[in-house]
């Protein structure tokens, strides 16, 4: 299963609460903003130190980093960790190894992560956007603070896409906003693809009926092959050979398909989140509020950090490698390859993007009840 | 087509692809046999490597890796009861047995020759899927998923028991554990107590290396002895022979090859099913169909067969929904895609008319990489089968410490270790009492795959999934094989023999009874835990927990009632108590007239007289009768020897499984066999002294789960292994002792060291770190 996206601010604010043990929604929504601000200026903190402090460049020289991957060999973190660790090994005179830890769907790594060694020697992927998804369901076993960790960087998890069975009467966006019946759509419960689809046809009004049970995106793919349902929304790869084949019809795409893409031809004229908002903006303060924070979750992909308390300038090194890693080319087409987006938010920008989304982190509640 | 088929033969004739087959191969039969670790582990390093070679070459390494690695996980679940990977468990059922015979070597070449077989077969189906590649997958609908599953159980359900209350309790059981975790249909988490690590469910690595290798060593290190009698570390006569004769077996059950690989394909062409479902199902069809059905579980060919013919033709109809939709059917299968991913193709619709070639590339791998690996497997296999010979507790820490190692080393969790240990508890009272594992299993396995498909089929169809012809089909047959099997125990003796199954064991009845209770108890705790839940969550966990509190409550006044009975018997001075030597009795203290078949009917054996509940069991019961029953149902029965008849009970073929004493298998060569070839049971001091060293082989496990746990594996193990070898083994002389204590400690310490280095894990203890 491809992973999910993170919407960090709102996991600053989600942890923060489960820290403080507080369960009711009003306390969510004040711990939400008092622990997203702690964040974001340590994000911020961590955003600048790659500007400000100096890069410890000679700390890592011959040392060895472990790099978690929250999820099994094959996983989209693992995909990213395995082709990212070479590079920023070779940038940092390290070796960098990966680890994989996927009990707990990502959790386990997650909280591994948190816990260990300040000496900038582990890095590894913190899965906000589900995590958040748990934390406004009443859900938990994040056992940390965001707003202590240092952000690395976070790179692009690919596209999110919404598609139509060909047999269906719904061609475009459009049409399926004026459906007159039950749309019957496709889900898996777990994942930032479960948070959009949710978020998405709730904000929109799209009367749709959610049918759970599939383990994994790529039964998912397989039930809406099969004819389980109208409708499925997941990342662009898993539909990618279906929409290729003309056996699923794109109605709609979180972000612009870059030409390389297979699909590219059958993408280029489907609205993406942006377009909608600004051609048809969803109607109410609470659903454009819902729809922003979809845009952040949509933009800033799952995020690469260290344990907190790592001194600012192995942080500053360890960013400076990511940076490196993602601007080279053959990372680049590799990450292509394996449909990963090779997009690329550092330390400052991830911050911005935290910062930004902040205050909206409640609108998504009604939607993933 | 034959265009295609040839070109991607053609592939081959690359020295760089044929070298990196031949790799995986090699790869495959050597990491197959390590239980835990396995071939899994060898693919995910590939991974790393895998940027760097073509897609045919790659092609050529994971799949020769994965399709060598069947028969050699095999070997390990034929000579030391434990699977070198879970799609391996059934074969322990007869393979075992049949190694415990003395005839390893006749297990083995009718496995390799299955197997080898069984993958041609099913490379020859996947020729001709390849062709409806992306319309067969579309066929399998949830409903069908769920009639599938019911199948499954229903066929698996009563392997290794004779008794259905205890089936349905396995079963419940497994299924009850399978609910832990996340809810795919409304994302809850259920059962989880808040420990994260349970989010992803319990993993099926521990329960095959929990319930079958660790209680394995742990049997073996209570009877102090080898595998196999005779000789031991010396070679096994006539392997080479027995070899042939595997072979020639395999040859002449054509038909139950042929159609148990059929069932291989059929469940690896439906996703999610898998090679674990394809292993107990064609056992299942294989024991409900056979003439000899009543013999299985006693070292029969049939039972290495079915399963072993599936297992590589499930790999190539796995192929199918891999390819067509992109859909994996097991971690290998996972890993393949990955790096198919890592080289750019995106497997799904419309891949095999992009890439017409690669299709037959891998159909070619898994056939010469099946025929190339179980040929490797035979030759190394005179020299692993010596294992056999070797005496328990010399084996006892090779292999729990890789248990240990190896399930920490499949997801990098601590509490994957704990549940190894936890499901090794389990597997030692429930193989002790004759519960089935095998349905706890599939319960544990296919679980959760039922309750989404459950949901999935009321959700998209409602009532009218009854409308579907291959759903009622399926479930129609679901109908005929449980008919058949009611009528089965009907003629067996029915509600009758499984009373008489419940006083087999005299010296287990407290246990039975604390066992009874406990399912009782848990089964309530667990139902209300499940009432917290929504509605949605708690449906499937509530009935099945309400379903096994009831059967616990059913099975626990049985218990009592008739140790009620046998006690007033006892004190009316009637008859002798069932826990009291017997002459000839049912081994339970119920006199043989008093069994539907008679005291002696000459027509053969009985499936409740399957392996080993009395006689010559060492469990205990110090003499008794061995109760068989024919195809006709009647039951037989035979005055088992006492200890003082001068038979070498140590020497008897019937005596001679370890895995046999904790009596679920007691008597490895069928029940007949066993009436026919009486032998003296065990004194009950013995029995004692012996399960006192089951006591400490577990205390052992526990101790180097325990160090791990505290200081981490790369030194608790070696510790362990050190003390382990100082203590915990009888030698004949001191310099044995040290010899194997350090000469253990190094391989174990490079072991652990090596996989850790290699799979960069950091675990350094809650002490150590």
């Amino acid at each position: 299963m491809k992973m999910k996206r993170p919407f960090a601010a709102t996991l600053a604010a989600a942890m923060g609460i489960a820290v403080a043990g507080c369960g009711s929604s009003s306390s969510h929504s004040s711990a939400a903003n008092t622990s997203a601000t702690t964040a974001a200026n340590s994000g911020s903190s961590a955003g600048s130190s790659s500007g400000s402090v100096a890069p410890d460049m000679s700390y890592f020289k011959g040392k060895t980093i472990t790099f978690i991957a929250p999820d099994k060999p094959g996983g989209s973190f693992d995909e990213w960790s395995r082709l990212l660790a070479p590079v920023m090994g070779q940038y940092l005179n390290a070796t960098v190894n990966v680890e994989n830890v996927p009990p707990g769907n990502t959790i386990v790594g997650q909280n591994q992560l948190a816990a260990s060694s300040p000496d900038g020697l582990t890095i590894g992927w913190l899965n906000v956007g589900e995590d958040v998804a748990d934390v406004v369901k009443g859900a938990g076993g994040i056992n940390f603070s965001l707003s202590k960790v240092g952000i690395v960087g976070a790179p692009g998890f690919g596209q999110m896409v919404l598609v139509a069975e060909p047999n269906s009467p719904y061609k475009t966006f459009a049409e399926l906003q004026k459906a007159s019946g039950t749309v019957k759509s496709l889900d898996v419960t777990k994942g930032t693809g479960d948070t959009v689809e949710r978020v998405l046809l709730g904000a929109y009004g799209i009367n749709a009926k959610i049918i759970t049970g599939y383990e994994s995106s790529k039964d998912l793919a397989a039930g809406f092959l099969r004819g389980d349902g109208q409708i499925a929304e997941e990342e662009l790869a898993v539909f990618q050979n279906a929409i290729s084949a003309g056996k699923a019809i794109p109605l709609w795409v979180s972000e612009a398909v870059p030409s390389q893409n297979p699909v590219y031809a059958q993408m280029k004229s489907v609205p993406t989140l942006q377009q909608l908002i600004q051609s048809n903006p969803p109607q109410g303060q609470q659903q454009a509020d819902a729809v922003k924070v979809l845009e952040s979750i949509t933009q800033v992909a799952q995020v690469v950090a260290a344990p907190p308390g790592v001194a600012a300038g192995k942080l500053a090194a360890l960013q400076a490698a990511m940076k490196y890693a993602m601007s080279q080319p053959s990372v680049k087409a590799q990450a292509l390859k394996e449909s990963l987006v090779p997009t690329f938010y550092d330390a400052q920008q991830t911050t911005q993007a935290l910062q930004t989304d902040q205050q909206d982190a409640q609108s998504l509640k009604p939607y993933l009840k | 087509m034959a265009q295609h088929l040839w070109q991607g033969l053609a592939a081959f004739g690359s020295l760089k692809v044929l070298g990196l087959l031949l790799t995986g191969v090699f790869l495959g039969v050597f990491m197959g046999v390590l239980p835990g670790l396995g071939v899994a582990m060898v693919l995910s390093i590939m991974l790393a490597f895998v940027y760097h070679l073509g897609v045919t070459s790659a092609i050529a390494l994971m799949l020769g890796t994965q399709a060598a690695s069947y028969f050699s996980a095999s070997i390990t679940a034929i000579l030391l009861n434990s699977p070198g990977a879970p799609e391996s468990m059934a074969t322990t059922f007869d393979g075992h047995k049949m190694a415990a015979r003395g005839d390893a070597g006749k297990a083995l070449g009718i496995s390799a020759s299955a197997t080898a077989i069984g993958g041609l077969v099913g490379c020859a189906a996947l020729l001709g899927l390849l062709q409806v590649v992306d319309y067969l997958p579309n066929v399998f609908h949830p409903p069908e998923y769920v009639a599938l599953i019911v199948l499954a159980v229903i066929l698996t359900a009563t392997l290794g028991t004779d008794s259905v209350t205890k089936a349905i309790l396995s079963a419940a059981l497994g299924l009850m554990i399978s609910f832990i975790g996340n809810d795919s249909v409304t994302g809850d988490y259920r059962f989880t107590f808040g420990i994260p690590s349970l989010y992803g469910g319990i993993s099926v690595v521990a329960l095959a290396l929990g319930s079958f290798a660790v209680p394995q060593m742990v049997f073996m290190y209570g009877t102090n002895r080898a595998i196999t009698a005779d000789t031991p570390g010396g070679s096994i006569p006539d392997f080479r022979r027995q070899v042939r004769e595997g072979v020639a077996e395999s040859l002449r059950h054509w038909f139950l090859l042929l159609r148990s690989a059929v069932i291989g394909v059929l469940c690896g062409v439906i996703p999610g099913i898998g090679g674990f479902a394809a292993n107990f199902l064609s056992y299942g069809v294989a024991q409900q169909t056979s003439k000899n059905g009543q013999k299985f579980g006693t070292g029969v060919a049939e039972g290495i067969i079915a399963p072993e013919a599936s297992s590589l033709s499930k790999e190539a109809g796995s192929l199918v929904p891999a390819l067509g939709l992109g859909l994996p059917s097991g971690l290998g299968m996972v890993l393949f895609l990955a790096a198919l991913s890592i080289l750019g193709l995106q497997p799904g619709p419309g891949f095999t008319a992009k890439h017409p070639v690669l299709p037959y590339t891998m159909l070619w791998s898994v056939a010469i990489a099946g025929l190339l690996g179980t040929t490797v497997g035979l030759v190394a296999a005179p020299a692993l089968a010596r294992v056999t010979r070797v005496r328990g507790p010399l084996l006892f820490p090779f292999i729990v410490g890789l248990a240990v190692v190896g399930s920490f080393a499949s997801d990098a969790s601590m509490t994957t270790v704990v549940e190894v240990l936890c499901f090794a508890f389990v597997g030692i009272i429930l193989r002790r009492l004759r519960y089935s594992l095998a349905a706890l299993a599939v319960g544990l396995v296919l679980g959760p795959t039922f309750e989404d498909n459950v949901f999935l089929t009321k959700q998209i169809f409602g009532a009218s999934f009854l409308e579907r012809p291959l759903t009622v089909i399926i479930f129609v047959l679901c109908i005929v094989v449980l008919v058949a099997q009611v009528i089965r125990a009907r003629r067996s003796g029915g509600i009758a023999s499984e009373a008489v199954e419940e006083a087999a064991r005299g010296d287990h009845r407290l246990l039975d009874i604390v066992v009874a209770a406990g399912f009782v108890v848990g089964g309530g705790f667990y139902v209300n835990a499940a009432t917290h839940y929504s509605s949605q969550t708690r449906l499937l966990p509530l009935i099945v927990g309400s379903v096994a509190t009831a059967m616990g409550l059913l099975r626990l006044t049985g218990l009592l009632v008739h140790l009620a009975r046998s006690r007033r018997r006892a004190g009316a001075g009637g008859e002798a108590p069932t826990d009291q030597p017997a002459g000839l009795l049912d081994g339970a203290g119920i006199p043989a007239s008093d069994h539907p078949g008679g005291p002696s009917s000459p027509d053969g054996p009985t499936p409740d007289g399957a392996p080993g509940e009395d006689g010559p069991s060492p469990d205990g019961v110090s003499g008794g009768v061995v109760r068989a029953a024919g195809r006709g149902g009647r039951s037989a029965t035979a005055v088992v020897a006492p200890a003082s008849t001068g038979i070498d009970q140590r020497r008897s073929p019937a005596y001679a499984d370890p895995a046999a004493a904790p009596g679920v298998d007691a008597v490895p060569v069928g029940s007949l066999a066993a009436a026919q070839a009486p032998a003296a049971p065990e004194p009950q001091q013995d029995m004692r002294r012996r399960y006192l060293r089951e006591v400490a082989g577990y205390a052992w496990v526990l101790a180097m789960v325990a160090a791990a746990w505290l200081f981490g594996f790369r030194w608790a193990i070696p510790v362990v292994v050190v003390l382990y070898g100082l203590f915990g083994v009888s030698y004949r002389s001191q310099r044995q002792r040290i010899a194997f204590a350090v000469g253990s400690a190094v391989v174990m310490g490079g072991v652990v060291w090596g996989i850790f280095d290699l799979l960069h894990l950091t675990y350094s203890g809650v002490i150590g770190g």
